[in-house]
């Protein structure tokens, strides 16, 4: 059978929703580089570049869960609860290495917990994790509030101000955890398996892929990716508060979106897509302190373009 | 009782329509090439061609679906313009696909009318009363069994698709596509279907009718338009035609000529007194399959017939263990003897489900990962990683194997036609070869051409050592390829024929249960 080949490269509506993205990343930095001198400098952009480090950790694990067609909104609790437990340790008298041992497990058993929840009590996992998500942070207020929040030792502060050139070692680790992330997505039985249960679990069910197996996986993933980049952000605030990572399952989950990871399940990429969705939002941030425009217009505008990436993640699924 | 069919809302009487030099490309294909297509009211044309000949896109153009590159529709010589389905409804065409789009928690009513009070004027309150009076004046014109206020949910499909058809006569239509609709009817709601075409057809309806069962087009069309590689091959009469002459035209001469020297029965397979491969004894299930007990043998095709509901599929669901059992065993030959099946299923089975969009694809995903994924591990190496080179060969050759008409195998799934995602669902399992394969209705929306290949490639499949559960809605599939046939009847084993026995009256009157 011979098919008519033809090529029709022209500027259409698709190409734009396509790329839509990554003109908007080029218009964000050339505006912020023209309205202020201190943006484009390597200082501004190296911490930038920091505050991106454990953002990049957490939605990497974040990621895995949406591609497969779900959701883990606990994580900012994750990190806050594993965190707790690792300080408490250490502020007890107990070696830093266990603190970090204990911070890792804590994050690995929430992520189970949100598993068998949603496995066995076939609780949505949007609403399982949104009661760990609630819960939890009892959980953490109990551990922490007595002593009104808790100093990281030095040990760890230190891991921020490492540096190989202007690049903060944190980033190269954030940008190592990415990189074996879409490795692992792409590359390896797993990761397909994880792309083809967001796109069509029943289909993959019918080729005898153990679901359940694949979601206890998965949440546990994403409790130990959480409470890791916990770890990242503690050494960087070198405090951990009541506030510790509030928040952070939505900004996490818009930050995978921007980058193109879809809400539907089944497509996005870690490198680039969920970094350059990371680095998109914290660029707002910081260009528009930089700028000076009031910090009451920052969810506003962040908002919107949380709002526009998921018309156009939309406006994708609905061509389909 | 051949009333006419008529709504008030059909704004005045079509005569004709018109496509002219329909053109259409794709990325990488160009699906319609100069197309021309004439039809009358009163007129029941079909449309034939080979998977992915172009028909479905050029009834996609006719719906407002997709905007063709360039051509003209004509309306009673007009021309219109068509941007969205919107549009062409407006126009009065209606378009019926094979996956039906009513709302199963609502109505009858509701659904015929939903045009009427959702979208024309969504913000006006329901009047009820109006909606079921107006609904069961249509229903008493086609199909008195069907009232106002059941629950579609508690319709059968055929009585959905009636549902379906009044909604597009109660939204004004003039024009009735139909695509593949017999697909998952019985064949008394098949019956019912040609009786209803008819009618329509002496109202003055256009009805287009697209199929790839020829019998079908001898029963129901008076005029067919062949496309071949998006070109239109011919237009006959079907008075004046025959099977021969239409695959002749659809597959062009030479293909035509292979096809019919194609020899693809059982018969040609050698070697008897094939040793048990599967067991199934004393079978019940949730889904109520009652005291199932059969024999699938090495290196045989056990036909699986019954009518729609007999258990067919609710039996293959059930030795893959996707609806639990609740009494007996399967059990499998394997080195150690017989074994209980493991509850990884794909260990040992291949499974090709009937509805290949919801249960078979990935729709978002391209050809390749759809194809490997079957066995995805036995691509890779211990460390779970992928090894691309070798996936990539042994994918190539299989959809090629297959004859599945592609770009490449980089492109969507999602953007092959009908026939050719259901080549692609079949091609994983031939990866991996299991000891069964359980194929649900394999040619289900595949032109003749491709049916021939895949029971080519079922004979092979078998010459290999491979066993073949066949359930299909076609009974000629059934007498062509099985070896023996399990026939079901109210979710019981009604029969079990060997070879000799093997013909349709006999299939006719065990399906029927002798309750
Ligand atoms: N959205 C799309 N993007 C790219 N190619 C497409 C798209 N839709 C259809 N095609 C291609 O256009 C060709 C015609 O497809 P079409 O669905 O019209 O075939 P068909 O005659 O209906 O076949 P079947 O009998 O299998 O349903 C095919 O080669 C198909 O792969
Ligand atoms: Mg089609």
């Amino acid at each position: 059978m011979n098919i008519p080949a033809v090529h029709t490269p022209r500027l259409s509506l698709s190409f734009l929703v396509d790329h839509f993205f990554y003109l908007v990343f080029l218009l964000v930095f050339v505006f912020f580089s023209l309205a202020s001198d201190k943006f484009l400098t390597v200082s501004n952009l190296s911490s930038l570049l920091l505050q991106c480090s454990y953002y990049g950790v957490l939605v990497t694990g974040l990621s895995f869960v949406i591609i497969s067609g779900d959701f883990d909104i606990s994580v900012g609790t994750v990190a806050y609860v594993s965190m707790s437990v690792g300080m408490v340790t250490i502020a007890a008298g107990y070696p830093i290495l266990l603190g970090v041992a204990l911070t890792l497990l804590t994050g690995v058993a929430i992520g189970l917990l949100n598993a068998l929840i949603i496995i066995y009590l076939h609780v949505p996992a949007f609403i399982t994790t949104l009661g760990v998500l609630i819960a939890g942070r009892g959980v953490g207020h109990l551990l922490v509030a007595e002593q009104g929040g808790i100093e990281a030792p030095v040990a760890l502060t230190q891991f921020a101000q490492f540096r190989i050139g202007p690049l903060y070692l944190e980033v190269a680790f954030m940008l190592l955890v990415m990189f074996i992330g879409q490795f692992v997505l792409t590359r390896t039985a797993f990761g397909r398996t994880v792309f083809a249960i967001g796109d069509n679990e029943k289909s993959a069910r019918r080729i005898g892929i153990e679901i359940n197996k694949m979601k206890l996986v998965l949440f546990t993933l994403s409790g130990f990716v959480a409470s890791l980049a916990g770890l990242v952000y503690v050494t960087q605030v070198g405090y951990l508060h009541a506030s510790f990572a509030d928040g952070w399952e939505f900004t996490a989950i818009s930050m995978a979106v921007i980058g193109g990871v879809s809400l539907f399940g089944g497509r996005g990429t870690i490198l680039p897509g969920a970094l350059l969705g990371i680095t998109l939002i914290v660029m707002l941030q910081n260009g528009l302190t930089i700028i000076g425009l009031s910090p009451y217009i920052h969810p506003f505008v962040i908002g919107s373009m949380i709002f526009v990436a998921i018309l156009a993640d939309s406006l994708k699924n609905r061509r389909n | 009782m051949d009333q006419e069919i008529r709504s008030s809302a059909q704004n005045g009487k079509l005569e004709s329509i018109r496509l002219k030099a329909i053109s259409k490309t794709f990325p990488g294909v160009r699906a319609l090439n100069n197309v021309f297509m004439e039809m009358r009211a009163g007129e029941v044309i079909s449309i034939v061609g080979q998977n992915g000949a172009g028909k479905s896109t050029l009834m996609d153009v006719l719906g407002g679906v997709i905007q063709p590159d360039s051509g003209g529709i004509f309306f009673d010589e007009t021309p219109v313009v068509f941007a969205s389905p919107r549009d062409s409804m407006q126009k009065g065409v209606s378009y019926i696909h094979q996956e039906l789009t009513l709302f199963n928690n609502l109505t009858v009513a509701e659904n015929v009318m939903f045009n009427e009070y959702a979208v024309a004027n969504p913000l006006r309150p329901l009047d009820r009363s109006a909606i079921n009076r107006k609904c069961a004046e249509v229903l008493e014109m086609i199909e008195p069994s069907i009232k106002p206020g059941d629950l579609l949910a508690s319709l059968t499909v055929g009585k959905k698709q009636i549902v379906e058809i009044c909604r597009a006569i109660v939204s004004g239509a003039s024009v009735i596509i139909f695509d593949e609709p017999t697909s998952s009817l019985t064949l008394k709601e098949k019956e019912g279907l040609y009786d209803l075409i008819g009618r329509l057809k002496r109202s003055g309806y256009v009805i287009i009718y697209i199929t790839h069962h020829f019998e079908e087009i001898f029963r129901i069309a008076d005029r067919i338009y062949v496309l071949r590689d998006g070109e239109n091959a011919g237009e006959v009469q079907v008075a004046d035609t025959n099977t021969t002459e239409l695959t002749k035209l659809m597959l062009g001469e030479y293909a035509a000529r292979m096809f019919a020297n194609g020899d693809t029965g059982p018969d040609a397979r050698l070697g008897d007194d094939r040793p048990a491969l599967l067991e199934v004894r004393n079978l019940s299930s949730t889904t109520g399959l009652q005291d199932i007990d059969f024999t699938l043998r090495k290196r045989e095709v056990l036909g699986i017939w019954g009518l729609l509901g007999s258990g067919r599929t609710e039996l293959m669901r059930a030795l893959l263990q996707i609806d639990p059992l609740t009494d007996g065993t399967v059990q499998i030959d394997t080195a150690e003897g017989m074994v209980p099946v493991p509850r990884e299923f794909t260990t040992h089975f291949g499974y090709v489900p009937e509805n290949r969009r919801e249960e078979g694809l990935f729709l978002d995903a391209p050809i390749l990962q759809n194809t490997s994924i079957g066995r995805i591990r036995s691509f890779a190496n211990r460390l779970g990683l992928v090894n691309r080179t070798t996936e990539r060969s042994k994918v190539e050759k299989v959809v090629k194997d297959l004859g599945v008409k592609l770009v490449d195998i980089h492109q969507r799934v999602d953007n092959l036609s009908g026939g050719n995602q259901q080549k692609v669902v079949i091609a994983r399992w031939l990866i991996i070869k299991p000891d069964i394969i359980i194929l649900d209705d394999p040619t289900k929306g595949l032109d003749i051409g491709a049916k021939s290949d895949v029971y080519r490639l079922i004979n092979e499949l078998v010459g290999e050592g491979i066993s073949v559960l066949l359930v299909s809605s076609d009974i000629d599939e059934i007498l062509h390829l099985s070896d023996r046939v399990l026939v079901l009847a109210d979710k019981q084993v009604s029969a079990v024929l060997e070879r000799d026995q093997i013909e349709k009256t006999t299939l006719m009157e065990h399906c029927v249960g002798q309750r």
